[in-house]
Parts: C-alpha cells; structure tokens; sequence
C-alpha cells in the first residue's frame, strides 16, 4: 500500500517539478477565478466593487502566502531552493576565482590519491573473477592433521603447514577429480586446472619466447562462461590422450605477439618443442583464475601429461598418489558450503580408503571449499598490509586537505559576515544559511571530486606499472567501475560536508546587530573564529608530521636495504635463466649445452667471466637440505643447510671470496670424488671455529647415504629476500646431482656496462638453439632494484604523501597568518606609531606562528609515536621510533612552517603607521 | 465574543474530502459548501483552502480537472479518487472512535 501510494504520487511530484511554468499559471488561474466569483457574489449582495474586492482578498489571508503554501505543498520548495542556492553559490564562487581554484586543487589531489589506492585495493582484493555467476563457483581444499601416509606422495602447487601442524593444499589427485565428477550432486559444473602453472618457451615465425602457461581440462571454459573472442573454445573432446594438442591464447598475447591477426586460428606454436595448434583467442577481460598473474597460453590437461610424463617419468601425473590437479566448482542453486563439504568428503573417503590397507590408523585429508569468484591467489595476502596503510596514509592527506580548505572557507566566510548577518536580520534562519554553504561546500567538493577521479586515472595507472615491475610483478587491470565510482562519490559528499559544516556553523553563529554595525566591537566572535582556524591549521601540522615521519622511515629503510652487503658484487653483472630442460634435453645434452653456452658467453666482446648455477642471488628459489656432520652432529642428528648447485667459475664470476681452500672448479665432474663448498656462516654455525676443510656432510638415510668432502669455504651471499641472514649454505658441482638441473641461472661478468651485452647474449643464447630463449635477462642491479619494487614504492608513495600534506599545511598556515596579519593591521599601525620596531613586530607574528607549529608538533609526536608501531613490519634494522627521523622531521617541518609563516609576518612589519590608520 | 475554535488539525481534510466524495466541485464552490455546512462553528479562510486542497491532491487523493463551470468560464474541478476514497473510510472511522471517545468522557459523571 505504502509504495502504491508512492508509485502513485512519483508522477505528480515530477509534473510539479518539471512543468513548473504551467503549475504557476494554473495556481494564478486558480486563485483569480475564485476572487472573481467572490467578488460577483458579494456585489450581488449590494457592495460597492471596491469594498468587494478589499473583503474578497482579505478573505484570502494574504494570496501570496496562500500560494507559497501550495508550491510547499506540491514539494517542489526544497528543490527549488536547493537550485536557487546553487546558482547563488556559481555567482559567489565567480567572485573569487582563485580560492575556488585552490579549494578544488587541494581537494581533487586529496580525492585523487584516495581513488587511485581505492581502485588498486578493489582489483587485488574486491573484484569478482570476470566470468559467468562468479559468485557461485568455489575451490576445493583439503587439510590434514599430519601428512597421509599412503595416501598422497608428491604434492603439485602451493601447500603449507600452519603452526598447529595443520597440513593443507588445493591440490588433489585425477582419481579424485574424477570421482567427485561422477559422483557429486552440489555442483552443477566442475573444472580442473593444474596447480603448477609454469614458465615455457614458445617459439613463434621463428622467435622464441618465454610465455606462462596453465593446463586446463576440457570443460574450463564452458564451465566459467567464458566463450573466445575468435576461433573456437577447448572442448572436453580436445583433453583426451589421443587428441591433437591445441591451446587458447589470452587476448594480450594475441595482439602483442600475432599483431590482433584475425585469422589466427589454425596457426602453429612450438611449446617447449612440440607443435601446437591454436584453436582460439580468450576476451580481453579474461586473464585467468589468479588477479594479477596472467595467463598466456591454456593448453588441454592431457597434453600437460604428455609433457610431463617426457620430463619426470618417475612421478606419473594419473597415480593417484600424485595430487597435482586444482578442482573448481560451480554449486548448484542453493547448495550452501556446509552441504557440499560434507558430501564431497563421503565421496572421498570412499575413494581413498581403498588405498589403505589397515584402514584404522589412515590419515584421510578433510575436503573444503572455500569462494573463488574472486580469484584463487595470494595476491590479497601479499598486498592487502601495504594497500591499508597506503589507504591510511592518503586518508589522511584527504584529511589534510579538508582542514585546509575548511581554514580557507573560515577565512571567506568571515569576509562574508555582513552579508550573512544581513541575511539573518532579514529573517532567514539559520539552518537555511547552513544549508546555502552546505550546497556551496558540496559544490566544490564535487568538482573536486570528479577532477580527483581524472587524476586517479594516472595515478592508478603509474602505481600498477610501478608494481608490475621487479621480478615478481602483478599485472592488473585497473578500470574504473561502479564500486570505485561510488567510493569516489561517498568521499566526494564525506568531505564536502566535513569540511564545509565547521565553517558554516561558526560563520552563523553570530551577533547580528554589531556586525552590521561595522567593524568595530566584534573581537569575541573573530576572536573564537581565528582560534578555530589555528586549531585546524595545528591539526594539519600534526597529521602531516605523521606522514613525514612515515616516509621518513620508509626513505631510511630503501636506503639501508640497498646498502646491505649482499656478499658478491652487484655492478657490472648479467643475469638470465634458460630451460633446455623443457625441450626434451638429455643429461648429457644438458652438461654440453650449458658448458657450450658458458663457453660462447665468455668468448663475447666485455665479458670477462661467465658461470651459471641452480638459482642465482637475490629473490630466487633455493633447496634446504639437511645433513649430518659426522663428528659434530650426534648420530641421526642433522642439522638445516640451504643447497646450491653450481658451475664452473661461479664464485670468480660474483666476485665471492674463496676463504679456505678452493671454489668448485671444472675437475669437479660425475665421475670425481664428491665435493662442497661451504659458506663463512655454515663455518661457524657448524664447526665452532674448526678448519672444516677435509670434514665431510652426509645425505640422505640409510643405504642411500652420499658423503661429500668440504673442499673451501666462500664468503656468505644473499639468495632470498635482502631482509633475511644468510643462511648456512653448501654448494655442490652440478654434475654430481643425482638429477642435471633442467634449467640454469647464468651469470656474465663484464668489463663493460652491463646494459651494453644484453644485446649479443641474447644472439649467443639463440645461436645455440633458437628454441631456448633467456628469459629474464637484465643486470642484476636491475634484479636487486626489482626485488626492492615494494620498499621503493612506499618510500616513493609515502614521500609524495607527505610533501603534498607539507604543502597543504603550508598553505593552510600562510593563509591563516596572513588573514591574522589583516586582521591586526590596525593594531600594528597603532604599536608602530607609538614607537614598536619593526624587529620586534615581525617577533611577535612569528612567535604567533611559532606557537602554532609547536603546539602542532606537541599534538603530532604522541599521535605519531602510536601510529608508526603499525609500520613494524615494514622496517628493516630501524626502530620505528628511530630518534634520528623523528627529530630530523620534527625541524623539517618547523623549517617549512616557519618559512610559510615567514612571509605574512614580513608583510605585517613593513605596514606603514599611516597607511594601517587610515584602513580603519 | 468567543473565538469560534480552530479547526482540528487534519479535520480539514477529512471535511474535503467528505464534500468532494459527493460530487466534483472547483475551489470556490468548496468554500461555499464549508460555510454553508458548517455555518460559523467552523471557520476556514479562504486562502487556506487551496494549500490542502494541493496537498490532498499531491497525496493522490483527490484530482484535478480544468473544465467549463457553471457561469462557462475555465475552473478547476477536484473530485475524490479512489484512493481517497479509501483514505475517507478509514479517516471517517478514526474520527467516529475519536469522538465517541471523547464524549464518553466529557459525559462523566462527576463522583
């Protein structure tokens, strides 16, 4: 009935508002006809016309109040005047062009900044995967207290334990996968996708390439709703053994690397060798199931078996004790979680309980799901820290800016105190003033807001690119859409009425009568009002004190980590990977080809060395081991050393000091004794200050024990993260593995500028086999640089924060000293002219100023010294109360403040007496 | 001489929307029809007729019509819709229970 009503009076309403010209001349229409008839009777009746006319209208109770009572009542007075107080707001800001200019600024690079984080935050974190009814589809996981003996052997992909020893993976095996399929009634679809997804070299027209590449089963596409953009999609029929392999490429690596060729499919790839044919292209909107990591090419699950099966024919993909494959499900309507999980775990308990034989003391893994629609990585683990405190720090510029401007509207305001004590005394109520600054505050907030959303463009823009840099980068699309939209909006009216409501109810709150007397006798009210102003503009100094102080740690932490002794030297170093390993290479082929390769590398102009290893320094992987040291571990006592396998030349190439003994050379072969190097930490952590040359490290268990003979020790070097220690580390030849690693780090030592070789290594690589591309090349300056992409971002970010947030308080101080200065014209004239130096004026403004800032930074140290816990985890070897930044800061701004404070005072000293009198 | 007493808030209406129920009348017909119903107890200005006749008609109760009157120049007709009309039976019912409650008490006895 309630809405009835409303669906009833809508039309009424808008035919008030939008025929407002035929409404008035009906309501004129209406009210003549009836004075016209009463005053027809009433001279009927015997009066005279005009004394009819007079009692016809008095009558009346005043027709024009009579009729302003109807547009109230036909709703459309509200509406109206909000028009009228937006045309009065255009004319007013028309007045004063260069305030609007400098309100809409502060506000748009506030807004701006907010958007662009926003936007950032909503693609890691709040947007749903684009595909069909993404809010249906789940992952399934499992957890386990304790590994499943007998059970699963190999587990693909990511998977972790938790401190209670809670084991869990998404990884599952194809038996699994199958009879869930067959067996389950909450889902309606269900896709598989391996876990591992990888890194191939693709070879198109004759180039090689590095591309990422997922398997997929047949039904992925149909199951997401997601039909290719040209060609056709993967059919079920496509993931069988016997079929010929085909993949779908995503649309960036179809326009990049076939020019948008529209007649793509049918074309031929080579994937790590072995031809593969294109049956489509994926929309441009579609980069996966994981935000931030996209996809090249999808190839069908069976190839990837056929692929495998070449590679590690030891681990066989169909066992089901290999768990490899992620499962993905599309629950049926109304299915809720708690009902699919306990149906899946029937289905699986009775598949793996065949496996077991005594049943009773099995560990069967528990399965989940958990929601998927909004992709299935880390990236919100990874990013989310650092995305809130960046969103902190630009709320708070955006709250900077806000008291800023509210500063500027108090200091226009009470420029406009006649005018508004005018307006009161003429009968407007105060709310109704209210609402006219409100209307003009939310003006320029919007026009703020809306120049913020262009500047987020830009800056979302620059901040994506600056994290898709460095070797882990995220590439996401950042398109505006409606959540990022709204959130602009809400922020938008949010500081619009922030700061717009401080100055307009101080600026009513006034005593009309001697206001409009002129300017004398009013000091109470500016008085208060001008306090008001220096409590905003202390604020401003406090926040952005904070800020400062933000950046500053984030600067000094950059700039320690790129001074950490990384144990080898950086400069004048390239570094690339290759992986002959993919396309089908041998052992032995593998030691020729990288031996060859090491060769060729060292014979090109301004290299002087060249070597290659397992993993090179800085941000890559490496293997943990641990061995027994017979002699100074008890027996079955091992202890935790971090693996590497190495060529040739390394520690010559990196500049590694051999401390002891001699590096792993090229007589250390299959066929030698066993041999390993040792790092200066494994030394003293392990052989408390013994030679440890001649002592060997023991592998593996029973018959399978290898004894290696420690031959040198070498000077520590950083592998992970520049945060963490060096750990205790050995490095074994490469060709005493059990396995040839399938892929090599180089490492090309040159004379020259590093940049310079890029170039002729690249032809070196595909000279010796145009299917091997190097991926990754660039100097190892650049791969230290690129580990640092996340410290670098903030120290910039933060650093741009906070100089916005100095600038703005900066403003905000000079424009409230500068009005202070105006204010007290008349006061300084009358000190001049009884005899006060212009020395001892400018002392006194600035002292005014200086007690501003200082109570500022009285206010910002204990906001700040809780505040900067939060930055923690961020640090490296810095207290977050480092008293070097925090002090340095604390001149830094009262240097700025005092400057900006500086030049009204001046102003205010050089006043001539005469002048200053005569303004009175 | 006493002041003859304010209308009831929201008596108004209802007493428009009762005149209107019985036949479609312009403005200045109403207010005849008021005075000529209610005599003197009842006093409606003239001019605060039309701002609750543009309120019942915003509400949807009544609607409007210009057409010729009765000495042929354009007026403007209300008549009762039937959402109004709906409206005046439960408006007439409050009122009934209203009154009758208040004069059963104004009717006690004193003890």
């Amino acid at each position: 009935m309630k809405l009835a009503h409303w669906i009833y009076k809508l039309p009424l309403r808008f035919h008030s508002l939008f025929h407002r010209s035929r409404v008035e001349k009906e309501l004129g229409e209406e009210f003549q006809y009836h004075l016209d008839r009463q005053i027809e009777t009433l001279t009927s009746q015997g009066m005279s016309p005009n004394e009819a006319r007079n009692a016809a209208l008095r009558a009346m109770h005043g027709i024009d109040s009579q009729k302003e009572k109807c547009r109230e009542a036909r709703g459309i007075g509200v509406v109206e005047e909000l028009l009228a107080d937006s045309r009065y707001a255009v004319r007013a800001f028309a007045k004063n062009p260069a305030l609007v200019l400098v309100i809409v600024c502060s506000i748009a690079l506030g807004i701006g900044a907010n958007t662009a984080i926003f936007s950032v935050i909503n693609a890691v974190s709040l947007k749903m995967l684009p595909v069909r009814e993404p809010g249906n589809l789940v992952l399934l996981k499992w957890t386990s207290k304790g590994w499943p003996e007998g059970i699963i052997e190999d587990v693909e992909g990511g998977g972790g334990q938790d401190k209670g020893g809670l084991m869990s993976s998404n990884s599952f095996s194809s038996e699994v996968y199958a009879e869930l399929k067959k067996q389950n009634h909450v889902f309606e679809q269900m896709l598989a996708f391996a876990a591992n997804d990888e890194n191939v070299n693709v070879e198109l027209e004759g180039r090689a390439q590095s591309a990422h590449s997922q398997a997929v089963s047949g039904d992925f596409f149909a199951a997401l709703g997601v039909s290719p953009i040209l060609g056709r999609t993967m059919l079920p029929s496509d993931d069988t053994p016997s079929s010929s392999p085909v993949a779908i490429v995503s649309y960036d690596f179809w326009r990049k690397h076939f020019g948008s060729d529209t007649e793509v499919a049918g074309k031929t790839i080579t994937y790590n060798g072995v031809p593969l044919s294109i049956a489509g292209v994926a929309p441009p909107e579609f980069f996966g199931e994981r935000p931030g990591d996209p996809i090249d090419i999808y190839i069908p699950l069976s190839f990837y078996q056929t692929q495998w099966t070449v590679h590690y024919p030891q681990d066989p993909l169909d066992s089901p004790k290999t768990w490899w494959l992620d499962i993905v499900g599309r629950k049926k309507p109304g299915v809720n979680d708690s009902r699919a999980n306990a149906e899946l775990q029937v289905i699986m308990e009775r598949v793996l309980r065949s496996h077991v034989q005594k049943s009773a003391s099995a560990i069967i893994p528990t399965v989940g799901v958990m929601p998927a629609g909004r992709g299935l990585n880390d990236l919100r683990e990874r990013f989310s820290t650092s995305l809130l405190l960046l969103m902190g720090m630009v709320a708070l510029v955006l709250l900077i800016a806000c008291a800023n401007v509210a500063g500027l509207l108090m200091a226009r305001a009470s420029a406009r105190q006649k005018e508004i004590a005018v307006r009161l005394s003429l009968g407007a109520s105060r709310a109704r003033i209210v609402r006219q600054l409100l209307v003009e505050s939310l003006m320029l907030s919007a026009i703020g807001g809306a120049a913020g959303l262009l500047i987020s463009f830009w800056a979302s823009s620059a901040l994506v690119r600056m994290l898709g840099s460095g070797r882990n980068a995220i590439s996401l699309p950042t398109q505006i859409d409606l959540r990022v939209l709204a959130f602009t909006a809400l922020v938008s009216i949010l500081s619009g009425i922030l700061f717009g409501l401080i100055p307009a109810l101080s600026a009513t709150r006034v005593n009309i009568a001697p206001t409009l007397k002129d300017n004398a006798a009013q000091f109470s009210t500016r008085a208060s009002r001008f306090a008001m102003g220096k409590t905003l503009v202390g604020a401003q100094v406090a926040l952005s004190f904070l800020l400062l102080t933000a950046s500053g740690l984030f600067l000094r932490t950059l700039t320690r980590l790129q001074n950490v002794n990384l144990g080898f030297d950086r400069h004048g170093l390239v570094t690339f990977e290759v992986r002959p390993g993919l396309n089908g290479y041998s052992d032995p082929q593998l030691i020729q080809y990288y031996e060859e390769l090491q060769r060729r590398l060292q014979t090109v102009a301004g290299v002087r060395s060249a070597a290659f290893a397992q993993h090179g320094p800085i941000d890559s992987g490496w293997t943990s081991h641990s061995p027994e040291i017979p002699g100074y571990t008890s027996p079955g006592q091992q202890v935790d050393m971090n693996q590497h396998v190495v060529g040739p030349a390394y520690f010559e190439t990196l500049n590694v000091p051999v401390l002891l003994g001699r590096a792993v050379g090229p007589q250390d072969t299959e066929t030698s004794a066993n041999v390993l190097v040792i790092n200066e930490t494994a030394m003293r952590k392990y052989f408390h200050g013994d030679n440890p040359l001649g002592k060997h490290l023991v592998y593996g268990k029973h018959k399978n024990r290898i004894s290696f003979e420690i031959v040198g020790v070498v000077g520590d070097v950083k592998y992970g993260k520049i945060r963490d220690d060096v750990p205790p580390t050995a490095y074994s030849p490469y060709q005493q593995s059990k396995l040839i690693s399938r892929q090599m780090v180089y490492l090309v030592r040159t004379n020259t500028d590093p940049a310079a070789v890029l170039g002729s290594v690249q032809q070196v690589c595909l000279a010796l086999n145009k299917d091997v591309p190097p991926i990754r090349l660039q100097t190892e300056e650049d791969v230290v640089n690129g580990s640092l992409f996340l410290e670098r971002t903030f120290a910039w970010l933060s650093g741009a924060f906070a100089a916005l947030a100095l600038l703005l308080a900066c403003i905000g101080l000079y424009g409230t000293v500068a009005y202070a200065v105006t204010r007290r014209t008349a006061e300084i004239g009358i000190r001049m002219a009884l005899g006060a130096e212009r020395k001892r004026i400018l002392r006194m403004i600035m002292s005014e100023t200086l007690f501003i800032v200082g109570a500022g930074l009285l206010a910002g140290l204990p906001i700040a010294w809780i505040a900067v816990k939060l930055l923690k985890h961020q640090l490296y070897e810095l207290s977050p109360h480092d008293p070097l930044t925090i002090v340095s800061c604390c001149f830094a701004i009262l240097a700025i403040a005092l400057f900006a404070g500086f030049m009204p005072a001046r102003r205010a000293a050089r006043v001539e007496p005469i002048i200053a009198l005569r303004c009175e | 001489m006493s002041k003859p007493s304010d209308l009831v808030q929201g008596t108004l209406d209802l007493l428009l929307l009762k005149i209107l129920a019985l036949e479609p009348l312009h403005g200045w017909a109403i207010s005849q029809r008021l005075k000529q119903v209610s005599g003197d107890v009842l006093q409606v200005s003239d001019g605060s007729l039309y701002p609750a006749l543009h309120k019942l008609e915003q509400e949807g109760w009544i609607a409007s019509e210009w057409k010729p009157s009765e000495n042929n120049r354009r007026a403007k007709f209300y008549s009762l819709t039937r959402l109004g009309r709906r409206h005046l039976e439960r408006e007439a019912e409050n009122w009934d229970r209203l009154s009758s409650a208040i004069s059963h008490v104004i009717k006690l006895r004193e003890a």
